[in-house]
Formats: structure tokens, C-alpha cells, sequence
């Protein structure tokens, strides 16, 4: 075997990732190879050096940024979800609820189609719409008030 | 001491997909600095990598229901993430153009490092000195290696992942790891040593 496959072991020596099969064989050409022992020390120093190059949070103000933005998000998809289930309401059912309604509508004055309970006759003896809209109706009451 | 410390990742799950956003505030505040960590060393900016953090956890968050325990563990399956965020970033073409226009990196903070030496017990001035620079030049000689050579080492060395989970985390093989690893710590010795 090359020095060079010997010091892939050596890699995975230092990270305890070796088959105990091959830790034996590969100690014991430590104990020959000055090469493979150097590559063998200068890993596994590197490896303490990476430990101390590990870059730090100073505080906890980005989990807290990100708690934000978690609820920010949660808050929002509530609102979604009740415009989902808008959504869910089939297009046929929305086009036979406005059509039963303008149906209702048909052919009856604006007092009528307003008031169709049948309380709408005290309302009509109030204020006469004969057939006109309501602005018509309110505008004529006002001068029909005023003029008195 | 947090409400949920005695559960595990898979328990605060569990909770979280159920509407819990406490349960799952408890998951960020266990993997904020790891996320961070690996997002700084692929960007190796500070900003990028907490814009990295806050997209990777928002993520998570809106996609708990495809996490599949089975198949890996929430930190590896959040690791994953953060190093397609982070890979994104840098390959976007507003980075590219930030860095060709300023020199993006004169504004970055010093690095503050987690198992610093320096605080451990009293020294000489002369020997922090001499391990800041060994800190400085470690750090310069990672930002020489290739993106997977240095997640893969980085992932290893300092957050302690088996090989394993590096695979996943990386989408590669086992054997692509340790081919990885190895070449990382050659190309980093020769770096320090130069």
C-alpha cells in the first residue's frame, strides 16, 4: 500500500471512523512510517485547531429574529387559511346564491325588495316610492319636509 | 431554563406540526448557532449567514409536515437547507455584482471564536498573540478550499457529524465524504504550513 492510502486511513483514524480491522494494520506502519506519523500528528493538530476557529454567536438576537418571522408567517397563514376556505365554496354554488338573490329582486321596487317583511306596508304609508329608486324617494321626502 | 428542554427534536415536531410555535422556537434556539455556523463558512459573511438562518428556519417551519424522521434527523434534514440557502446565495448574480463593485468583505466583523483560547486561562500577551494568528490563518486557509471540501471538514471537525450525516447533509455518498474530508486536511496543512 502507498503512503498516500495509509494517510487516507490516518484521516479517519483521527475521526474515530477507522474499522478496528484496519486500526491494527495501519498502527503498526505508524510505528515504521516517520511520514505517515507526521501526516498522522499534523491532523490530528489541525483538528484541535478547527475547534478553536469556530465562529460564535455574541447573543441570541437571531433566534429571536427568526421566532419573529416564524410568528409573523404563522399569523399570515391564518389569514390565508380562512381565505382558503373561501376558496374551497365551489364557482357554481357563488353563481346560484347571486342568482337566487337577484331573482328575489325581480320586479319589485327598491322599498319592496328592502323591506319584504310584512312590516314594509308601515313603510310605504311613510314614505311613497312609486316604483323610484331610493335616492329618488329620499330627495322628494326631503323637499316634501322642507316645504312644509 | 426553557419549558421544552427535556424533549427531544422529534417530541417539539410533533408538537410544532400540531400549531405549536413555542415548541418549535425551542428547535431555533437548539440549532441557530449550527445553522450559523455552517451558513458563515460557505458565505463567509456574516450578514449573508444570518439572512441564511432566518430563510433556513422559515423554511422548516412552512415545510415540517415533508420532514421524514426516518430518513434523516431534523438537524441533519435543517443542515441541508441552510447549505442550499447558503450555495444560493453565493452563486446568486446580485452577490456577484455586490463583489465585483466593493469589496464586500472589508465590512465584515472580526470573528468571534466559540472555544476561544484566548479566554480559556490567563496568558502571556505574546502566546495570544501567537494564537490569534494561528486562529486567523486557519481561517484564511479554509476560505482557499473548495465549498464541499470545507463544509465536509467543517461539519466534521467542528459539529462533530458522522460521516453518516455528512453524506446526507451534502446529498453524496459515504465514500465521497471521507475523499472529501481527507483531501481538505491535506490541502489546509499545506496552506498553514506555506
Amino acid at each position: 500500500m502507498r503512503h498516500i492510502d495509509y494517510q487516507k486511513r490516518v484521516s479517519l483514524l483521527v475521526d474515530g471512523a477507522l474499522e478496528q480491522s484496519s486500526v491494527d494494520e495501519l498502527l503498526a506502519h505508524l510505528e515504521e512510517c516517520a511520514e505517515c506519523t507526521r501526516a498522522y500528528e499534523k491532523m490530528m493538530s489541525l483538528n484541535k485547531a478547527l475547534a478553536n476557529v469556530k465562529p460564535s454567536l455574541a447573543d441570541r438576537s437571531l433566534a429571536n429574529k427568526v421566532k419573529v418571522r416564524i410568528s409573523g408567517e404563522s399569523n399570515s397563514a391564518g389569514y390565508a387559511w380562512n381565505f382558503s376556505l373561501l376558496k374551497q365554496v365551489p364557482i357554481w354554488a357563488l353563481i346560484a346564491i347571486l342568482a337566487v338573490g337577484v331573482g328575489d329582486m325581480a320586479g319589485k321596487t327598491l322599498t319592496e325588495a328592502l323591506n319584504s317583511y310584512d312590516t314594509s306596508h308601515n313603510l310605504e304609508n311613510l314614505i311613497q316610492d312609486n316604483g323610484e329608486s331610493l335616492t329618488d324617494v329620499l330627495i322628494d321626502f326631503g323637499q316634501s319636509e322642507n316645504g312644509r | 431554563m426553557g419549558r421544552f428542554e427535556d424533549l427531544s427534536d422529534q417530541e417539539l415536531i410533533i408538537a410544532a406540526r400540531g400549531g405549536s410555535e413555542h415548541h418549535f422556537g425551542e428547535l431555533v434556539d437548539r440549532h441557530t448557532t449550527l445553522v450559523y455556523r455552517v451558513a458563515r463558512s460557505i458565505t463567509g459573511s456574516h450578514e449573508e449567514a444570518e439572512d441564511v438562518v432566518q430563510e433556513s428556519f422559515l423554511r422548516a417551519f412552512k415545510n415540517l409536515d415533508k420532514f421524514d424522521g426516518s430518513k434523516s434527523t431534523f438537524k441533519t434534514w435543517l443542515l441541508t437547507i441552510a447549505r442550499t440557502q447558503s450555495i444560493n446565495i453565493v452563486s446568486s448574480f446580485r452577490r456577484k455584482a455586490l463583489k465585483f463593485f466593493s469589496d464586500h468583505d472589508e465590512d465584515e466583523p472580526e470573528l468571534e471564536f466559540a472555544s476561544n483560547p484566548l479566554s480559556q486561562e490567563p496568558l502571556d500577551a505574546e502566546t495570544q498573540l501567537s494564537l490569534k494568528r494561528q486562529c486567523h490563518a486557519m481561517d484564511k486557509a479554509l476560505k482557499k478550499l473548495p465549498e464541499r471540501q470545507r463544509t465536509a471538514l467543517l461539519l466534521r471537525s467542528q459539529e462533530s457529524l458522522s460521516y453518516d450525516e455528512i453524506a446526507i447533509v451534502m446529498d453524496i455518498s459515504v465514500s465521497s465524504v471521507e475523499s472529501l474530508i481527507f483531501r481538505a486536511r491535506k490541502k489546509i496543512i499545506e496552506l498553514v504550513e506555506r
